[in-house]
């Protein structure tokens, strides 16, 4: 190469390659520089986002425990009414502040009753909700029991007790009987005949 | 046993019935307030009327107070108006304190609802329910009244009506029995009873 443009090239070549050198230096520590800036940036939202999606797992598990008092059948958490909103919010601002799921579900009690636990508390008349069907299926199931065994004795005298049960039972229909077949009876039983 | 489950079954049942067969006369809208008789949840807010001011519980002590909660949206309101009108006039400001609370609205239309219907009484704004939800509102107009210590003595669920109304003064007539003349409460100089010549309160 020769002439201007050989002139040219080696001028370019003499200012670039310095600025080319400087440029391959500095790259690695230009694409460093950002790196613990963005890094540290990054694992901050990381973090949050965790944080944000741990708050909004516990807000959706309380409010799926309290009542929507506006749209009856519904959780505050699937109820989309305007007070279940502002109840869901408020349980993620207490949740920030730093409450617990039991002191959060506390001040809804204090506030509406027992009425807005989805799930009743088993005191008082609510009791009733969990003792109730519980009394009634051992009750049945006594009766059912109390019944085949009565039924057994009935059908299947199996001493001494149940014959006399049973011809004391009979007495009347006895008197009924004419004399000879009372006599013919009594003997049967008696082991006679 | 089996004489017991005779007798007793029958009566279970009618036991059951009797429960289901109350529950029957009984109307869902009638919740009981959880908070009867417990210390009114405090607030401090601002005034509907007046942003920059704002009100709270605790500097309307020694008054009874009827603290509304109502809509410019809710028809019911507009019904039960004239009574609070009728509340903040037959009472001595001194003795009752009507205060107005705006639920699930914005103050403009709660503005434009007091200049169609009247009524001078202060009205807070309560963003995002943050003291409704407290006061266990199910939706408004639902009227609190809170003692002069600060403890809530009465809700009535729905709008004052000529059935209603009277429980309500009889309420307030009650507290303010119990109370007896006004005492001053601290900063509260327009009431104050002036010290005589000795320093010594009469």
């Amino acid at each position: 190469v020769t002439g201007w443009f050989g002139g040219a090239c080696s001028a370019l070549t003499r200012t670039a390659a310095p600025l080319l050198l400087a440029m391959l230096v500095a790259a690695p520590s230009a694409v460093a520089q950002p790196a613990p800036f963005g890094g540290g940036s990054s694992s901050v939202t990381a973090a949050d986002s965790a944080r944000d999606a741990e708050l909004d797992a516990m807000t959706a598990t309380i409010a799926s425990r309290l009542r929507c008092l506006v749209c009856r059948g519904q959780s505050v958490q699937e109820s989309s009414a305007p007070l279940a909103r502002e109840m869901q919010a408020l349980i993620r601002t207490k949740l920030e502040e730093g409450e617990t799921p039991e002191e959060i579900e506390a001040f809804f009690v204090a506030s509406y009753g027992d009425f807005i636990l989805l799930k009743p508390r088993a005191r008082g008349l609510s009791a009733l909700v969990y003792v109730l069907p519980a009394a009634l299926f051992l009750t049945a199931l006594l009766t059912v029991v109390f019944k085949l065994r009565s039924a057994n004795r009935a059908t299947v005298p199996a001493d001494g007790a149940a014959v006399a049960g049973t011809t004391a039972a009979s007495s009347s229909f006895e008197s009924d009987l004419p004399a000879a077949d009372r006599e013919w009876l009594d003997a049967a039983v008696r082991g006679d005949r | 046993v089996i004489r017991l489950l005779r007798w007793g079954l029958p009566l279970i049942a009618v036991a059951f019935l009797a429960l289901l067969g109350f529950g029957l006369t009984r109307s869902p809208q009638n919740l009981p307030s959880a908070l009867i008789a417990l210390p009114a949840p405090p607030f401090h807010l601002s005034n509907m009327f007046e942003p920059t001011d704002s009100i709270s519980l605790t500097g309307l002590r020694g008054r009874v107070v009827v603290l509304n909660f109502w809509a410019s949206w809710c028809f019911p309101c507009v019904q039960e108006h004239p009574y609070l009108m009728k509340l903040d006039a037959d009472y001595d400001p001194d003795d009752l304190q009507v205060l107005g609370m705006l639920y699930q609205d914005v103050p403009e239309k709660g503005r434009a609802f007091v200049a169609e219907y009247g009524g001078d009484w202060p009205t807070l704004v309560d963003p995002g329910s943050a003291t409704a939800i407290p006061y266990g509102v199910y939706g408004p107009p639902e009227t609190f009244v809170i003692s002069p210590d600060g403890v809530i003595a009465y809700k009535l669920v729905g709008p004052l009506t000529p059935r209603t109304y009277p429980i309500v003064t009889a309420t307030i007539d009650s507290l303010l029995a119990l109370r007896g003349p006004r005492t001053p409460v601290d900063g509260d100089l327009e009431t104050a009873v002036p010290a005589d010549s000795a320093g010594n309160s009469p």
